[in-house]
């Protein structure tokens, strides 16, 4: 009986232009996205290890290791694997940092970028099905039982003898096949394309994670399609319906997630970026104050010694600062960490203020499952100061009971090369961590997805067939 | 004729669901997303505050010459009012910017959550261009093919009434249904912004606002004619519903979203962290080249004007650099943007965020404005280094002499950091193509939707 009203209800969406069209558009979109976004990461690809050995180039110019010290070694944002299908962070403009002794690293901004994306969303598979997929989902499901009801076909279906949970069940699976197979045709073309191209080195472990996001995302699609359902099943009119559907898209994947971090940052505030600079500037100059170390008028103070001397003033000097430096590095870290500790928690508030709408729920489960994320992010800024402290342990290692600073006569006559300078390395973290740590999103989809088809179950028992 | 028919477009669209709807949706989101942005907008505003304070105390304060031209300054625009509406680049361009004699450097993102990069910001501009033309569509798909169906265009027509005036007149009728309630909300979010948040306008960004306006109500018509022509020639409601969203979709979601990043891909150019590591190496080899030079057996000025030559150097080649780069980096941008303006609502994107003083080019040219700072700031501080020395040159006594030296700065002998706001005749001319767009996009589809409705069979 099931599998009669099922092969109806998928024969009636199957013979629709609006199927024709709803598929065509998932396909295409889906295929375009992933080979435009294969060509972005081929780019950016070349582009990183380009840079990577012109930064090393660069650096071996500088002649001393006090010279590498002080100017530093660029590094860049190393390009993601999944960002051909979630763009996620990628989209971001700070692409390089200098590695140096005395910065905090993060990627920086540069107005030499490319602002034209920033104006509008990029059109990877998130945003299709996010979107797009998700208006469809609606589109598909809006008249599934208000249009039936309004063509009398539901009175005639209801005079024989099927069960009313039969008839719901039955407009669920084939109306959400016929959602589900298109976005399952695209997501197959993508992993094609993405396993014919070199350009795109998928692991094992990032083959898993494609699988898993593409669970999420028919998840999503199931919720949708649910509340359609729903909305279908308790609207007048199919007119009514879809309008109705119309404006809950637009409060769900267009509006609730983007305002997310306005309003976090309304209700859980972080100081302004500038003011912790000015903070770190302050009390790191209240340490050099105290260490009264004066530059000024080195020459002339030096001019009487002799070698040995000169060599002890500016050992003397040289350890000084360094201890100077230590202290600087730790003020610095406590204020960023305290900085950081509050914009994890004003994220988390965004997320938790968002997760009323299942849109928002599915960006930050496959952002984060294809490493494109925030926790990719945060991750990324961690990595950088690991690799910065393995840059100050290797000149360190470099320049041992040299002393001086380069310019003094002293530390000259070193072998300089940068060969065995580490490069930066970047890992994701496990896909079993992150799919952990976004396991609240997936299960809140579930709950919703349950939630809704159950509520348009009950309803529709309930409903009047007029 | 006209007037009776009008009102009876008018009268039915007020009193429908779909027109309920939209007016709480609109009102809602525009006064909504405004009043959050407003507060927003407060915060930067308090912040850029503080920060100029920061500044001029940080002049106040005794002047080490070397620290101002070496670790420079940090300088920030003044946030944009007109963000509250229209978000455009703003995000970017409101960074401080760290001006020294080497080069500017961008500070962070005052947007510091990740989120942001994830999510545009869901300002006016967007709700105009996702929500308002999906609204306008709505307004349209069946205002022919609905009227067809039920039989009043028929009822309608069997009266003494020129075609090109029911068209007309039906056009009319719904536009303004769609309009009206986006004005009033947007009238009643200038008001609450007003009056909850530090929100206010100067003249030129009254005229700016005025003029974005214009473009949405443009944009919008773009929408509803082409929707409207489509329902003539699908005669069916339903079939009208599905082409109409069809094309919305690939106009508004597809197009302008995969152009950018198709310009990216096709014209490739270094990355700017590249870039900025030439110009560094620029001045590594320049500076390494003096190093073997003979300093002590050179006259006080044959090294300052060595110095001074070396810099010079510096400066041109950098100059070099940046403008074979930024000649390629616009040729770049400009290719997306032109593939992206196939859709009438990259047009609207680029025209309105330009207006807001947050589009490509206001990006562009605060780059090219911070370079021109830059080397203003350089001269200034050195200008002032000069003056000083001058000033004890015959003072023997050395704290005296320091006294002067070191003296504070006055912020005012340092150039303002101003960029420019573009006059609107300026914008108005570089983005005369996106209007004209928009202008013609207009009349072609009113013209076919005529031509169609003229051809218009009643019978079947």
């Amino acid at each position: 009986m099931l599998r009669a009203l099922i092969i109806k209800e998928w024969l009636t969406s199957l013979l629709e232009l609006r199927f024709v069209v709803c598929s065509t558009l998932c396909v295409v979109l889906g295929v375009v996205s992933v080979v435009v976004l294969r060509a972005d990461l081929e780019v950016r690809r070349t582009e990183f290890s380009k840079n990577q050995s012109l930064y090393r180039d660069q650096a071996e110019e500088y002649g001393s290791f006090r010279q590498l010290e002080r100017q530093g070694i660029r590094v860049d944002r190393p390009p993601q694997s999944f960002q051909v299908l979630f763009y996620g962070v990628e989209k971001t403009l700070d692409r390089t940092t200098v590695i140096s002794d005395d910065f905090l690293p993060g990627f920086e901004g540069d107005l030499n970028a490319n602002p034209a994306v920033l104006l509008f969303p990029v059109a990877d598979l998130l945003f299709v099905v996010a979107v797009v997929l998700s208006l469809l989902a609606f589109f598909i499901s809006y008249d599934t039982v208000a249009g039936e009801r309004e063509s009398g076909t539901l009175m005639l279906l209801m005079s024989y003898s099927v069960p009313r949970d039969l008839i719901i069940a039955a407009k669920w699976l084939g109306g959400y096949f016929s959602l589900a197979l298109p976005f399952l045709v695209s997501l197959l073309v993508g992993a094609v394309i993405i396993s014919l191209s070199e350009e795109v080195p998928f692991t094992p472990s990032d083959w898993q994670a494609f699988a898993i996001a593409g669970g999420v995302s028919l998840l999503l699609l199931a919720v949708m399609f649910s509340i359609g359902l729903l909305v279908s099943v308790r609207a007048r009119s199919s007119t009514t319906a879809i309008l109705s559907l119309l404006a809950l898209w637009v409060l769900l994947a267009l509006v609730i997630p983007n305002l997310g971090p306005y309003v976090a940052e309304l209700v859980s505030p972080v100081p302004d970026v500038g003011r912790v600079e000015r903070e770190i500037a302050l009390r790191s100059k209240q340490i050099a104050d105290t260490y009264q170390i004066n530059w000024r008028g080195i020459r002339g103070r030096v001019r009487g010694m002799s070698q040995q001397e000169r060599s002890a003033f500016f050992a003397d000097l040289r350890l000084q600062r360094e201890k100077m430096q230590q202290e600087v590095n730790k003020v610095t870290a406590d204020v960023v960490r305290d900085f950081e500790s509050r914009l994890s928690r004003q994220t988390d508030v965004a997320r938790v203020l968002t997760r009323i709408s299942p849109v928002a729920s599915f960006v930050y489960a496959n952002t984060d499952i294809g490493a494109t994320g925030v926790r990719h992010e945060e991750r990324l800024v961690n990595h950088l100061r690991t690799y910065q402290r393995e840059f100050v342990r290797f000149v360190a290692e470099q320049t041992e009971g040299q002393g001086g600073f380069g310019w003094d006569g002293g530390g000259g006559g070193e072998e300089y090369s940068v060969e065995n300078l580490p490069t930066f390395e970047y890992r994701n973290d496990d896909l079993g961590v992150r799919l952990d740590a976004r396991i609240v999103d997936v299960l809140m989809l579930v709950l919703f997805a349950v939630a809704f088809f159950m509520a348009a179950f009950v309803s529709f028992l309930r409903s009047d067939v007029n | 004729m006209f007037g009776p028919l009008i009102g009876r477009e008018l009268r039915s669209h007020l009193l429908t669901y779909r027109f309920a709807l939209s007016a709480v949706l609109l009102g809602g989101l525009v006064v909504g997303s405004s009043l959050i942005l407003g507060f927003t907008y407060d915060r930067q505003l308090s912040a850029y505050g503080e920060s100029k304070i920061a500044r001029e105390q940080k002049l106040s304060e005794s002047t080490d010459f070397r620290t101002l031209q070496w670790q420079g300054l940090q300088q920030e625009k003044p946030p944009n009012a007109l963000s509250v509406f229209i978000v455009g680049l703003e995000r970017e361009l409101s960074r401080s910017v760290t001006i020294s004699t080497r080069q500017s450097k961008l500070g962070r993102s005052k947007y510091s959550s990740a989120l942001y990069t994830l999510f545009p910001p869901p300002d006016l501009l967007y709700i105009i261009n996702i929500v308002g033309s999906l609204l306008a569509v709505l307004f349209a798909f069946n205002a022919i093919s609905g009227d067809h169906e039920d039989g009043t265009l028929r009822l309608v027509m069997s009266n003494a009434v020129p075609r090109h005036v029911v068209l007309l007149a039906k056009w009319l009728g719904g536009y303004v249904a769609l309009m009206a309630p986006f004005l009033a909300a947007i009238l009643l979010a200038l008001l609450l912004t007003s009056a909850l948040t530090s929100f206010q306008l100067t003249g030129a960004e009254w005229g700016a606002f005025a003029a974005i306006l214009g473009v949405a109500a443009l944009y919008l018509s773009v929408f509803y004619t082409l929707a409207l022509a489509v329902s003539i020639y699908t005669r069916r409601s339903s079939t009208s519903l599905v082409v109409n969203f069809l094309i919305w979709v690939v106009l508004v979601l597809a197009i302008p979203n995969v152009a950018p990043i198709v310009a990216r891909a096709l014209i490739t150019i270094p990355s700017p962290g590249a870039i900025a590591g030439e110009r560094a190496a620029i001045r590594t080899a320049a500076w390494r080249s003096m190093r073997g030079r003979d300093w002590r057996n050179m006259s006080r000025e044959d090294r300052d004007a060595l110095r001074a030559k070396t810099e010079e150097d510096v400066e041109q080649k950098t100059a070099r650099l940046i403008d074979d780069y930024s000649r390629r980096l616009e040729s770049q941008v400009s290719a997306g943007v032109a593939m992206a303006r196939i859709s009438p609502s990259s047009s609207f994107v680029y025209a309105t965020a330009a207006l807001a003083g947050a589009g490509l080019e206001d990006y562009s040219g605060l780059r090219q404005y911070i370079e021109r700072y830059r080397l203003q700031y350089v001269e200034a501080i050195e200008t002032i280094e000069q003056d000083r020395r001058r000033q004890t040159e015959g003072i023997e006594d050395r704290h005296e002499r320091d006294e002067i030296r070191e003296a504070p700065v006055d912020p005012d002998d340092l150039p303002t950091f101003a960029p420019y706001r573009r006059p609107m005749g300026e914008i108005l001319a570089t983005n005369d193509i996106d209007l004209l767009i928009l202008i013609v996009l207009n009349g072609v589809f009113f013209l076919v939707a005529y031509v169609g409705f003229l051809k218009f069979d009643l019978v079947d």
